[in-house]
């Protein structure tokens, strides 16, 4: 029986923030869901828990509450391992590397810029301020990654 | 004699190697034998039965018959069986030393002499040549810059030169014959003689032929550093030795100055190398505070903005017009603070990395400015014009802050009473010799400054406006000043109130290469 898009949608694919900042995930939780962005959303507080994540490690290890991720947000400056080292390992995974990774930090140095792209960064956005901006990157986040590219999964 | 002893006499004469001549009483000659005719020069025949003097020079030729006359008469002798060096004269006049001795023969009241006759020409020669040679070498000697000690076997001291004279502050003939360990303190006073025996003894050498420094003792008992070098002379058993001892008083005081200089040379170093870490490590502690300044600080502001924003846009409806306002201002104080840090930063950084030299065309440089501010430039309605700009060595990034700010600026600082002008213009001029510069001028008719102010301007979050309309946070001149002194260059400011300002930055063509 031909699923109705209406009544069975295709399951979304997850967005996994990795951001120690409470405030900042709530902001992105809140611009996400005023853009109406149905993707679910899942949030880990730095490298570590991030990499446990995507390995299923841990207290991820159920598949349901710990699904692959379609797109990662990745903060830079965090507590343990930080983001340039997750992105790093990431990247040199063979398994984790064409999951998509936005760097979403508040930095906007070109150093940083620079060195993200450099470990194999697929975006790089400096945080919005405000709500408009925020609701703003959202929908164009979701629409980039999830509408408009081709995807190798 | 028989006829055949006087025939053998003959021969022996004949054959003789020396030279032999027979006189009679009167000094006349009786025989003149071949070794003779080769001495002389002259033949048998001419000499024989002729005064013997014709052979002698003056004085002996004006002397002999006298002198033969009174030992004849008194005994007296002068040569007579005791043989002298005496000189001689050959036919063509020329006179040769010989060895002569006479020998007295008498037969019956019949007194003849032999003279045996030697020349010793070479052996003169040698002994002249010897006594020259000793000469020059005792002149040497005396002149040497060097003292030259001679001693024999036991130690005893037999040359003294002039150059030890004024070493030692003896005289020579107070060191002489005696033992030379007088010219050396303790231990080499007390060690000598026995070290002197041992190698004789043994051959051991401590000295003989290597040459070392070792300490003199001069006549004031005063002590001093020389360098001393013996060698040994061995005539048959008779050894002597040689030490040729050179002052080293001044090498030493240098050598000792030397090395303080080094050491002072080396504690500098690390003095310099201790603050140069020190720079280092705060340098590099100012890096990680701006970095912790541009996360750590200016997060807490982006919370006061966003969720200030979450207020206003979330809440607004429920504030009256005053609430709407508090937050504003509370957004805006959050917003104007954030703006500072970066700037701020911008100008810590400006000082703390190494400027990347490289050819920057000034004209692309104002042109990419301009870009960059071209939504300003148009909202102020401003006409620019650029003069021809030349191409400089500097650091791209920097120098573009620094022109990006002297535009805005001009822009923020625009009249509003009349359409805003900019121009900027170049001029190159030699300053100092070798140092090529040019001088960047970018003037504007906005509403200027009072000119007492032109240095202050430069200073750190100097304002000489109300923030009133001007955004900013005082420190983009700050900034220009700090780039273009890293450029070895310099900037001024010239202003009157409501008259436009001009700012001129000066920079080098050229930037020395500077290694870090």
């Amino acid at each position: 029986m031909a699923r109705s898009a209406l009544t069975d949608p295709l399951p979304r694919q997850a967005i996994l923030m990795a951001d120690d900042d409470d405030d900042d995930v709530y902001v992105a939780r809140r611009a996400f869901a005023k853009a109406e962005i149905a993707n679910p959303f899942f949030r880990v507080s730095d490298g570590g828990e991030l990499l446990d994540f995507l390995h299923r490690r841990g207290e991820y290890a159920d598949p349901a509450t710990a699904p692959r991720p379609g797109l990662i947000l990745l903060d830079l400056n965090m507590p343990g391992m930080d983001g340039r080292e997750a992105l790093t390992r990431i990247k040199d995974d063979p398994t984790l590397r064409r999951i998509p990774l936005v760097v979403f930090t508040t930095s906007s140095d070109v150093a940083d810029v620079a060195d993200s792209y450099d470990r194999g960064a697929n975006s790089y956005i400096t945080k919005p301020v405000g709500m408009a901006g925020m609701v703003r990157a959202a929908i164009i986040i979701q629409n980039y990654w999830f509408g408009l590219v081709s995807r190798a999964d | 004699m028989t006829s055949d002893d006087g025939q053998r006499l003959r021969a022996v004469i004949e054959t003789a190697v020396d030279g032999v001549i027979l006189i009679d009483a009167d000094g006349t000659v009786q025989t003149f034998n071949k070794a003779c005719e080769t001495l002389f020069g002259y033949a048998a025949a001419e000499v024989v039965g002729r005064n013997v003097r014709m052979l002698m020079p003056e004085p002996y030729h004006g002397q002999h018959d006298g002198y033969l006359r009174r030992y004849l008469d008194t005994g007296e002798r002068r040569i007579i069986g005791i043989g002298r060096e005496v000189a001689a004269r050959r036919k063509d006049g020329s006179v040769f030393p010989i060895e002569l001795s006479v020998g007295e023969a008498q037969q019956g009241d019949d007194r003849s002499f032999v003279g045996i006759i030697r020349d010793i020409t070479a052996r003169k020669q040698a002994e002249q040549e010897l006594s020259d040679s000793l000469e020059r070498l005792r002149a040497v000697i005396d002149t040497a810059v060097d003292g030259v000690i001679l001693i024999d076997a036991d130690g005893t001291v037999r040359t003294f030169n002039k150059a030890c004279e004024t070493l030692f502050g003896y005289p020579a003939d107070e060191v002489v014959g005696r033992n030379v360990r007088m010219l050396m303190p303790e231990p080499y006073h007390g060690q000598h003689d026995e070290y002197l025996r041992r190698y004789l003894d043994t051959g051991e050498r401590r000295i003989i032929g290597i040459g070392r420094e070792v300490a003199a003792r001069r006549k004031d008992g005063s002590v001093f550093p020389i360098e001393l070098s013996v060698g040994e002379a061995q005539q048959g058993d008779d050894r002597s030795f040689v030490g040729i001892i050179r002052d080293i008083t001044a090498r030493k005081e240098a050598e000792t100055a030397l090395l303080l200089h080094t050491r002072e040379l080396e504690r500098l170093n690390r003095t310099l190398k201790r603050q140069s870490e020190d720079l280092e490590r705060s340098n590099s502690e100012l890096r990680l505070f701006a970095s912790a300044a541009s996360h750590d600080l200016k997060e807490p502001l982006r919370k006061i903005r966003t969720f200030g924003d979450f207020l206003l846009s979330e809440y607004g409806d429920r504030l009256d017009e005053d609430g709407q306002r508090y937050v504003e201002v509370m957004v805006d104080g959050a917003t104007r603070m954030g703006r500072m840090i970066d700037g701020i930063l911008a100008y810590s950084r400006a000082g703390l990395a190494e400027l990347e030299i490289g050819e920057v065309d000034l004209a692309e440089l104002w042109h990419a400015v301009c870009c960059d501010l071209d939504i300003q430039v148009e909202e102020a309605g401003a006409v620019i014009s650029a003069e021809e700009l030349p191409v400089v060595e500097g650091d791209a990034a920097r120098l573009h802050q620094v022109f990006q700010n002297l535009l805005s600026n001009a822009l923020k600082y625009r009249s509003p009473h009349r359409p805003l002008r900019i121009s900027i213009t170049a001029e190159r001029r030699a300053a100092v010799p070798g140092r090529d510069e040019c001088v960047i001028s970018i003037a504007d008719n906005g509403i200027g400054f009072e000119q007492a102010f032109a240095e202050a301007i430069f200073e750190p979050f100097k304002r000489l406006q109300g923030r009133k309309g001007v955004d900013g946070v005082g420190l983009g001149l700050a900034l220009c000043h700090r780039i273009v002194r890293l450029h070895t260059g310099t900037i001024e400011a010239e202003g009157r109130p409501d008259g436009g300002a001009t700012f001129r930055v000066v920079l080098p063509l050229r930037q020395e290469v500077r290694h870090g």
